[in-house]
């Protein structure tokens, strides 16, 4: 079995993405809340 | 400006070995994580060394404008015909040669609790002599900066530790080497990287103070 | 209220559709069988990618006084999440599983991206701090702040997916690699800064203290990356995209421009909320007088 392959792992490859993509997200939604507050 | 830093110090001698106290303490408290594994304690004990002499920094450096603080000294020596320069550099020296002392006296209590005698005495004084001006450039800076706030105690360690994290790295790995023998010679390496460390800082702190202070 | 100057986006749309033209468009369009790359060789593509990237995104950085700067900032934001889906979709779902690192390699396409970004936000919040200490001109001081908060955004999630990357790579959630743990040291030093911004109330007191911090802490991150790699010299070799075949660079480099775009419009956001809070500190004495004429 140790090919030195690594095998499987989708399931880091979710994490790390829909980490990234989910702070991301919550970071830009609290900027254009303030930068609306500002504006208006 | 000078002998006015060195003056005050010798005044808070008391400070200093209340300082001392509190970095014994650390080093004994240590081995306490370890337990008693004289091995590993041995192992160990160039880096406990480094922290406890680094969590008394914290202590020394926040103190060192305390002074200037209580009176508003620091308005009074902006007023006297020096560069700010210069006053950066008195305190920088004064604070090196309370943190080498502290060092050196600390040598011993390490030698004892952790039956770590060193291999070669000369390496292990110009390790921490370096060390400790790579912690008292930048801390000294820190200091002056944090000590007109009201988090000063929070703030300065949590400017200060991360960016002497090479300092303290090198620090740590050359006088582990001058306490467990060195045959291939890798402290002078890292000796040369401490250099470069304080080198830099140095300079460079010497030349921002002056924007920090001003009014 | 600051009367905005009128400065064209044009310019910086142009660079970064450029950019984006010779970063991934003619790759993709090859892929199918187009050939738009009008005779220019794939090593000086990248590099106009790279350059014109570059360049682009500190227009915009620059801009962040100008009229249409939120308009321009939403725009960028927009874009970003496009070529960023775009380039995800293509890295999870279309580039084939590496022959060593199986599926775990489509990490490095989010976060490879995450890493020069990260850098390149840290990078420009220095040139910000150099700035400020020779100009004293507020705008500096604003977009200071925003860099610096981004780039430590981007740091910490490059950390995190650094740790995730190393579990199934080297069974353990951290191994003791020199960019990893710069990154982790980085995090540290500018959050300090960030906590310190907090705690001055004077504005210009904090403008100066923390660009001279940052100042010293960017100087740091060399000197950390090469002490750790001295200390621990178990790591992995980097590898550049003339080694990798285009399967593998065309997703690595859609998410780098669209992290790049995101970040250039997150940053211009943060700025404006910058100033409009040292705005409102400085309000009714305005200490600059001059300045404020010199926008009008």
């Amino acid at each position: 079995m140790n090919t030195g392959v690594v095998t499987g792992g989708w399931s880091y490859v979710w994490a790390a993405y829909s980490l990234t993509a989910g702070a991301l997200f919550l970071y830009g939604v609290s900027l254009f809340v303030r930068v609306r507050r500002i504006v208006q | 400006m000078l002998r006015k830093e060195l003056l005050l110090q010798w005044r808070t001698r008391a400070q200093f070995m209340a300082v001392f106290v509190f970095g014994a303490a650390s080093l004994l408290l240590f081995s306490f994580a370890i337990g008693p594994n004289s091995v590993a304690l041995r192992t160990f004990s160039a880096g406990f060394l480094w922290l406890g002499l680094l969590l008394s920094s914290t202590l020394t450096l926040s103190e060192s404008f305390h002074a200037e603080m209580e009176n508003r000294a620091l308005e009074g020596l902006l007023l006297i015909p020096t560069s700010p320069q210069a006053i950066y550099y008195a305190k920088t020296i004064a604070n090196w040669l309370q943190l080498a002392l502290l060092g050196i006296a600390l040598v011993p209590v390490m030698v004892v609790l952790y039956d770590a005698g060193p291999q070669s005495i000369g390496r292990l004084l110009l390790v921490i002599l370096l060390g400790s001006a790579g912690l008292s450039a930048p801390g000294t800076l820190y200091a002056g900066m944090t000590a007109q706030l009201r988090a000063k105690q929070t703030l300065l360690p949590l400017l200060f530790f991360p960016l002497i994290v090479p300092a303290l790295l090198a620090s740590v790995k050359a006088t582990s080497l001058a306490v467990l023998g060195d045959p291939m010679d890798q402290g002078r390496s890292w000796i040369t990287l401490l250099s470069a460390f304080v080198a830099i800082y140095w300079s460079l702190c010497g030349l921002l103070f002056g924007r920090v202070i001003e009014e | 209220m600051i009367v905005m100057r009128e400065r064209s986006i044009v310019p910086g749309i142009v660079l970064l559709l450029l950019a984006a033209w010779f970063g991934f468009a003619v790759a993709l369009a090859n892929h199918y069988g187009l050939d738009v790359s009008f005779g220019i060789s794939t090593g000086l593509q990248a590099a106009i990618a790279a350059i014109a990237g570059i360049v682009g995104a500190v227009y915009f950085l620059v801009s962040d006084n100008l009229g249409p700067s939120l308009k321009a900032a939403r725009l960028l934001v927009v874009l970003g999440i496009a070529c960023f889906l775009l380039g995800s979709w293509y890295g999870l779902f279309v580039a084939p599983p590496e022959k060593f690192m199986g599926q775990v390699q489509r990490i490095m396409y989010v976060h490879v991206p995450t890493a020069w970004n990260g850098l390149l936000a840290i990078t420009f919040g220095f040139v910000c701090a150099c700035v400020f200490l020779f100009k004293s001109d507020w705008k500096w001081d604003a977009r200071l702040e925003a860099s610096i908060e981004v780039g430590v955004l981007l740091s910490f999630l490059l950390c995190c997916q650094g740790a995730i990357w190393a579990k199934p790579t080297w069974g353990v959630w951290w191994d003791w690699d020199p960019r990893l743990t710069t990154t982790a040291v980085l995090v540290f030093a500018f959050l300090g800064i960030l906590a310190l911004r907090r705690f001055v109330e004077d504005p210009l007191r904090r403008a100066v203290w923390s660009s001279v911090a940052t100042i010293i802490a960017y100087v740091d991150v060399p000197i950390v990356y090469f002490s750790v790699k001295w200390w621990n010299s178990l790591h992995q070799q980097q590898s550049s995209p003339q080694t990798v075949s285009s399967q593998f660079y065309l997703p690595l480099r859609m998410n780098a421009f669209g992290v790049l775009f995101i970040m250039t419009g997150f940053i211009m956001l943060r700025s404006r909320i910058a100033r409009e809070r040292v705005e409102q500190e400085l309000a009714p004495p305005l200490p600059r007088a001059v300045e404020m004429q010199e926008a009008v």
